[in-house]
């Protein structure tokens, strides 16, 4: 046998065994935050979240223009631009509906250049034209009609016309896509792609900023999506609470009720509540959501009320005379709150959703303003000429789902002792 | 079992009927008729309009006639499309969407859960990111989203499939596609974290214990209890898929359902939103009852419960 | 009578993203045939992750990391899996806690003991439903033949824990591994299925591993036990030796935190102070030691080797050890077990 030495072999005082590391006891809300904290894709979507709500508000402070501001001359510009050098240094750029607007190298935008109707006056105008000869009236319009059928579109620049060979665009055949003509220099090849200057996100088809409009469009949808969580809240929890609460008879009615609502698409009572309430405006469809989405909250609070109020704390609150109210706020409801938070998280994705499908159908809020699903719905028209008018509210609406639907998870985990992973 | 289905079908027709009188009361609170217009119309023409339509009558015997009309399944006529009957839309539009809805419904089924479940048995491996990433997208992109994409990239640019109508048979693929999204990626988590949590149940250890080979114990064992919480989707799905095609039917041009429904909000034409509305909810309480019945099949635990009372 | 099940060293841990949980560190055991072993231990002392490591039915993360089980000659952490679903409902079979959730709730009583009986045996289907309804009659369900085409939740709790032994013993396994059987069920109940295990026993000639928190089952039923605690084990012997002559300081413990009724005494109980070990990080030295009255430096720094104290008794104390203090009612001296 191994020798050990015999002073090893001494009782140790209760002082010297305290080795253990205790961990540190934390409140349920401490506990959950801790978890949340390490659950990475739930830091994620807090972050996106306080995000997009940052650029809801403080977004519109540092953009020039109004979300109603129109220009004219600037319409459907795409965020990124082509730009051709048409003579040394003057570029131009073309927008999805033949507009050219001039830029300059960095992407600013110039103006827009008047275009030229290719009639009879551009054949006999000698000097503004370099096709100088003198025809016949019927000679002009064959070479109208040909000019018309090789695609070709004269702007006006500095008393010169600026020729634009289009047919590229159209035959997928030819080798090229633009040809322009200026001072009888050919160009056909971009000179470069640059980032639009003015309209970062590009520009709608009435010349508005697509940029300013998704910020006023966060604006609407998140205010239509907290307040009427906000609404739904304050329904569902009420009801449910009361329901399982009372139990008995009372709850039956109330729970019969819901199923009623319940058993026809939320989304129909949406509809017709809003074709009821009639004029469009943002608080039409607050009032609808938080008016109809409050069951799920109702049945969730009743189930967490039925399963608590037999516990004993509840119990003892009873026997010890505290009012019914104060046993339904101070203790049931504190109690059920992991749960209701979480449906509250996933509540305000679904309501932002339906915000955007009702703006989509047509039962949004009225124009000028705009939310994400008003935006995304005109951007339909045009969708195969500027997809970038969809993409940026698209975008702002999948992001804003994923964020809160990543903090929900998250917020499941980490409030729901239950669900917990080892 | 027989009597609790007959008692829920009996609650099924009452629903219908208190949904129908909702909405007929509603729809008739609605300040000014159904021709009110920017430009007025002559006096004259309303009043010849509210006789025509019985506008005149008392609410009450308004409400009557349209119950009355209910049973035997005349809704009205359509306010704006004259001479049509609400009825005519339905029978023309809902073949349309019950064919799209339909394929919708397929699809999903037939990809959601075989996903959901390989995901499952692959947890954390690259093919159950994979899945996850793709579901996660399809629920936050909305399906008017989707549908204008599958526009953009596959009619536009690529010119695989045609913009709008079913003329052409691959005119289906892309409202089918749109339509499922989002449900087929729900199907998929769903599925997915329901088998997860069945594989964590004491009854899949004694069948191992047991020795019943994996892939009897995943197949039998697992499959089925991990369906049950699957199937109480369906009904939710059901509802999801009707309103879906109102905005998809737009984007693609499709003589459906949903297109008219749209179009008769826009147009305040209010018999045909209350038809349309009347038979989506009489539509969606059906199948929810279709769904019960397949889930007391499934679950014996539900059968027998309900079926002792 | 021979050996039956002989585990040697056996180490299992469970690799969380969080780190290593060292679940079971070193056991070591055997068992003849027609012994009935009690493991018994608190939860989180690596008695269920023993049982479970024998049939190698660790679930991910789990995994075995060292020493051997072998049985009948087999060492079944050698086999491949579908060597092990062989054995596994055959040779050796389990039954578990919590009979409401062990049965699979959407198929009938027949369809769950019929695939396990077609499994293992060449029965035709007749005939396994006929063995099946034997099977339930043998462990006292009555009217088998009609009950056996009801589903799970139509039974009582102690009668799916008596499905679930018909089920187990339907291919007349060497070996039975019982977690908590009892824990789940009413007191009456509760001794009726460990009757009904003991009369199997002497019928079938089946070894059973008992695995339990509850010494009162133990005492009822067991010819050995071992005691566990924080992955390790604590003390081995016969029923006499541990219920008597316990000479583990845990052991003791556990003694005085369960009420005994001698007759018009009452005795305190002692609960045993301070919480299980975490298994994340054990501590370096005797995993009781923090809880332990009679600590020494050396169970601080050194996990005790098993004292040998008679051919059936061992105990992994310091406190055995001949340099150790005396201390009353621990025999000093033993010697130390390979």
């Amino acid at each position: 046998m191994s020798s050990i030495d015999k002073s090893k072999f001494k009782f140790v005082t209760e002082k010297e065994k305290e080795f253990e590391e205790f961990r540190p006891s934390l409140t349920y809300w401490q506990d959950a935050w801790r978890r949340l904290k390490k659950n990475k894709m739930s830091m994620v979507g807090l972050v996106g979240i306080i995000l997009i709500i940052l650029f809801a508000i403080i977004g519109p402070l540092f953009t020039t223009m109004s979300y109603s501001d129109q220009i004219n001359d600037f319409k459907n510009l795409s965020p990124i631009l082509t730009i051709y050098e048409v003579a040394p240094e003057t570029y131009v750029t073309l927008t999805a509906d033949y507009s050219l607007i001039l830029v300059d190298k960095k992407g600013n935008l110039i103006e827009r250049l008047e275009i030229f109707e290719l009639t009879d006056s551009v054949i006999t105008s000698e000097e503004r034209t370099d096709l100088t000869k003198v025809l016949s009236p019927a000679e002009q319009k064959k070479r109208n009609d040909e000019a018309k059928k090789t695609l070709i579109k004269a702007y006006t620049y500095n008393d010169e016309l600026i020729y634009l060979d289009y047919s590229g665009a159209v035959d997928k055949e030819l080798d090229y896509k633009y040809v322009f003509t200026y001072k009888g220099v050919v160009t056909n090849e971009k000179f470069r792609t640059v980032w639009n200057k003015k309209y970062p996100f590009g520009s709608d088809n009435l010349g508005r900023d697509v940029l300013t409009r998704v910020m006023y469009g966060a604006r609407i949808s998140l205010t239509v999506a907290f307040v009427a969580s906000l609404v739904n809240f304050i329904i569902g929890v009420t009801y449910g609470a009361i329901a399982g609460y009372e139990g008995g008879r009372v709850d039956n009615v109330m729970m019969r009720i819901v199923d009623i609502i319940n058993s026809v698409p939320l989304v129909l009572i949406i509809i017709l509540l809003m074709v009821l309430i009639g004029n469009q405006g943002l608080w039409t469809i607050i009032l609808a959501i938080g008016l109809v989405y409050w069951v799920g909250m109702a049945r969730l609070v009743r189930g967490q009320i039925l399963a608590l109020k037999e516990q004993e704390f509840v119990l003892a609150a009873t026997a010890l005379g505290v009012a019914r109210k104060n046993i339904i706020t101070r203790h049931l409801i504190p109690n059920a709150m992991g749960p209701i938070i979480i449906s509250m998280t996933m509540m305000i994705p679904s309501a932002v959703f339906t915000e955007a499908f009702m703006s989509f159908i047509g039962l949004g809020v009225s124009a000028p303003m705009a939310s994400w699903g008003t935006l995304a719905n005109n951007a339909l028209s045009g969708i195969l000429s500027s997809p970038y008018q969809l993409f940026f509210p698209a975008s702002a609406i999948a992001i804003t789902m994923l964020a809160f639907n990543f903090l929900g998870d998250g917020l499941r985990d980490a409030l729901d002792p239950r669900l917990r992973k080892g | 079992m027989g009597k609790y289905f007959l008692k829920r079908f009996a609650a099924a027709i009452l629903t219908i009927l208190l949904i129908a009188t909702i909405t007929f009361f509603m729809m008739h609170s609605i300040p000014g008729g159904p021709f009110t217009r920017e430009r007025p119309v002559p006096d004259s023409i309303m009043v010849r309009l509210n006789e025509k339509y019985h506008l005149d009558d008392p609410v009450f015997i308004q409400y009557l006639d349209y119950m009355k009309g209910l049973v035997t399944l005349d809704l009205g006529p359509s306010f704006s499309i004259i001479g049509k009957d609400v009825i005519d839309l339905i029978k023309g539009g809902f073949p349309t969407s019950a064919k799209i809805g339909l394929m919708a419904t397929v699809l999903i089924i037939i990809l959601g859960i075989p996903f959901g479940i390989i995901s499952a048995l692959k947890q954390n491996k690259p093919i159950d990111y994979f899945v996850m990433f793709m579901a996660t997208l399809g629920v936050t992109v909305p399906s008017f989203v989707i549908a204008t994409l599958i526009i953009y990239v596959f009619a536009g640019l690529l010119g695989w499939l045609p913009t709008y109508g079913l003329q052409n048979p691959l005119g289906y693929i892309g409202p089918v596609v749109a339509l499922s999204g989002y449900s087929l990626s729900f199907v998929t988590r769903l599925t997915r974290s329901s088998m997860l949590e069945v594989l964590r149940q004491d009854y899949i250890r004694t069948a191992r214990a047991n020795g019943i080979k994996e892939i009897v114990v995943m197949g039998k064992h697992a499959v089925r209890n991990a369906l049950i919480p699957v199937i109480t989707y369906v009904g939710p799905m059901v509802a999801a898929i009707l309103t879906g095609s109102f905005v998809i039917e737009r984007i693609f041009a499709l003589p459906g359902m949903g297109g008219y429904f749209v179009e008769s909000i826009t147009n305040r034409d209010y018999t045909t939103i209350m038809g349309i509305t009347v038979f989506y909810a009489a539509f969606y309480i059906i199948m929810i009852l279709l769904v019960d019945v397949a889930y007391a099949l499934v679950d014996p635990r539900i059968r027998f419960e309900k079926g002792a009372k | 009578m021979g050996k039956i099940l002989e585990v040697n060293n056996l180490k299992t841990s469970f690799f969380t993203h969080l780190g290593e949980v060292q679940a079971v560190r070193g056991s070591s055991f055997s068992m003849n045939e027609g012994d009935i072993l009690g493991i018994v231990g608190e939860s989180g002392s690596g008695k269920s992750v023993t049982a479970m490591s024998i049939i190698n039915l660790i679930e991910d993360p789990g995994k075995i990391k060292e020493g051997s089980v072998i049985f009948n000659g087999k060492d079944l952490t050698k086999l491949t899996e579908s060597e092990l679903t062989e054995i596994r409902g055959s040779e050796i079979a389990m039954i578990f806690q919590d009979p409401m959730t062990s049965l699979n709730p959407v198929f009938t009583i027949k369809n769950l003991m019929t695939e396990v009986i077609l499994r293992h045996t060449d029965m035709s289907k007749k005939e396994a439903i006929a063995h099946a309804i034997k099977m339930l009659d043998l462990v006292g369900i009555p009217h088998p033949e009609t009950r056996i085409n009801a589903y799970p939740h139509q039974f009582s709790g102690g009668m799916r824990q008596r499905v679930m032994i018909a089920t187990a013993l339907s291919c007349d396994p060497k070996l039975l591994i019982a977690d908590e059987p009892t824990t789940a069920l009413d007191v009456t109940i509760q001794a009726q299925i460990l009757e009904l295990l003991l009369k199997l026993k002497d019928e079938t000639n089946t070894s059973i591993i008992i695995i339990t928190h509850d010494l009162g089952v133990i005492a009822e039923v067991c010819t050995d036990i071992i005691v566990m605690y924080g992955g390790m084990m604590m003390e081995k012997g016969t029923v006499d030796e541990i219920f008597y002559e316990p000479n583990h300081p845990y052991t003791n413990g556990l003694h005085n935190s369960v009420p005994h009724i001698v007759s018009g005494k009452r005795d305190r109980l002692i609960p045993i102070k301070g919480s299980p070990p975490d298994l994340m990080k054990p501590p370096t030295g005797c995993p009781f030691s923090p809880r332990c009255p009679h600590a020494m430096q050396i169970c601080l720094e050194e996990a005790a080797p098993m004292f040998k104290l008679s051919d059936t008794h061992t105990s992994a104390c310091w406190l055995l050890h001949e340099d150790a203090p005396q201390v009353k009612g621990y025999t000093k001296g033993g010697k130390q077990d390979d």
